[in-house]
């Protein structure tokens, strides 16, 4: 923003990070990512127009995986496994009673496991590769981010760490920040 | 009235997958118009996959369709979000916040809360939306792989800033 006309060329270990017709590669990811969700839900639910649903659920993880927007392939990932749990497992294997709150622990189980994958020592794992989803240089950005913001909005102050900095606050730190 | 509401909440998901242009066309204030389009297509996913699929119109005991809730949406940005904002930020920090971010928001809860069978088809037709603007965006996407080249910057000519973390 603001900023003088410069060619915009966003790789990562030599593959380059598609944006089409968005600002950034992770906006197109997430475009694809909703693509694909919306498809899957309705090759999974609808009876009429599977073939037209598989063909977009395709062309949308092709563009997911253009992208390389790390976070969106793990969303959809996890959006696959949590379907699957919904329509078919419970659908089929689980008694009517009660039905709502089991699939309120499936995600609730499945919020755990996703928080337990972002613990610091799993980060070791998966950050060997700068395509992981941990990658050292992804974590290095994102701490450079972050500390802007703690530096802007200090959360050891109690009174607006409960009630927030009010609206238009994150519009003021994108400014500082740019 | 329902109908012009209807028409322009279609224009504006109709826009977010032309970010990057409307962001060119309008300088910097078409970045911001964007903003809080994660938070739309999100509460369209949960009632995608919670009401529509499951076909349920309540989850652990929060009632989509409760005016409770939205009192106390209105009561919290009234006499917290608000006040907090001006004292933070001032009038027209907040004035611009409230602009750009609040009113799609709440214009699509209303269409929600009015006429749930209406808001359903506007799902549906996001959706269709969605598949067919998809194609030209990823032809422009394959294009952009093939001449390893920004479409946006390099071949139209766009100045672009901004950070590129993903």
């Amino acid at each position: 923003m603001g900023g003088g006309p410069f060619v915009k060329i966003s790789q990562m270990e030599g593959i380059y990070r598609t944006i089409a017709t968005f600002r950034e590669p992770y906006d197109f990811g997430f475009f694809s990512f909703i693509v694909s969700l919306f498809a899957l839900c309705r090759f999974v639910k609808l009876k009429e127009g599977k073939i037209w649903s598989f063909i977009f659920l395709i062309l949308g993880f092709s563009g997911l995986l253009l992208s390389t927007s790390r976070i969106n392939i793990f969303s959809l990932a996890y959006s696959f496994v949590l379907l699957f749990f919904i329509f078919w497992f419970i659908e089929n294997f689980v008694s009517n009673k009660n039905k709502k709150a089991k699939i309120f622990i499936i995600f609730f189980i499945s919020i755990v496991i996703i928080s337990l994958i972002f613990l610091p020592y799993i980060h070791n794992i998966f950050s060997q590769s700068e395509l992981a989803l941990f990658s050292m240089r992804s974590l290095l950005e994102r701490k450079y981010v972050w500390s802007s913001a703690l530096n802007s909005f200090p959360i050891n102050d109690a009174f607006h760490f409960l009630f927030g900095y009010g609206i238009g606050a994150i519009y003021r730190d994108c400014t500082i920040k740019n | 009235m329902l109908k012009l509401i209807y028409f322009l909440l279609l224009i504006y998901f109709f826009m977010i997958p032309l970010d990057g242009i409307v962001a060119f066309l309008s300088l910097k204030t078409g970045i911001e118009i964007i903003l809080g389009w994660e938070i739309l297509l999100s509460i369209m996913l949960f009632y995608l996959t919670i009401v529509l699929y499951l076909e349920r119109g309540k989850i652990v005991k929060i009632n989509l369709l409760s005016t409770k809730d939205i009192l106390i949406l209105v009561f919290y940005l009234l006499f917290i979000s608000i006040p907090l904002g001006i004292s933070n930020q001032g009038f027209w920090q907040t004035l611009w916040g409230i602009k750009l971010i609040l009113p799609p928001i709440i214009i699509l809860y209303l269409l929600f809360l009015i006429s749930p069978s209406l808001f359903k088809e506007f799902v549906e037709k996001v959706m269709k939306m969605y598949f067919l603007l998809f194609v030209p965006i990823f032809v422009v996407g394959i294009l952009e792989n093939i001449y390893g080249t920004s479409f946006l910057t390099d071949v139209l000519g766009m100045p672009y800033g901004g950070g590129t973390i993903c």
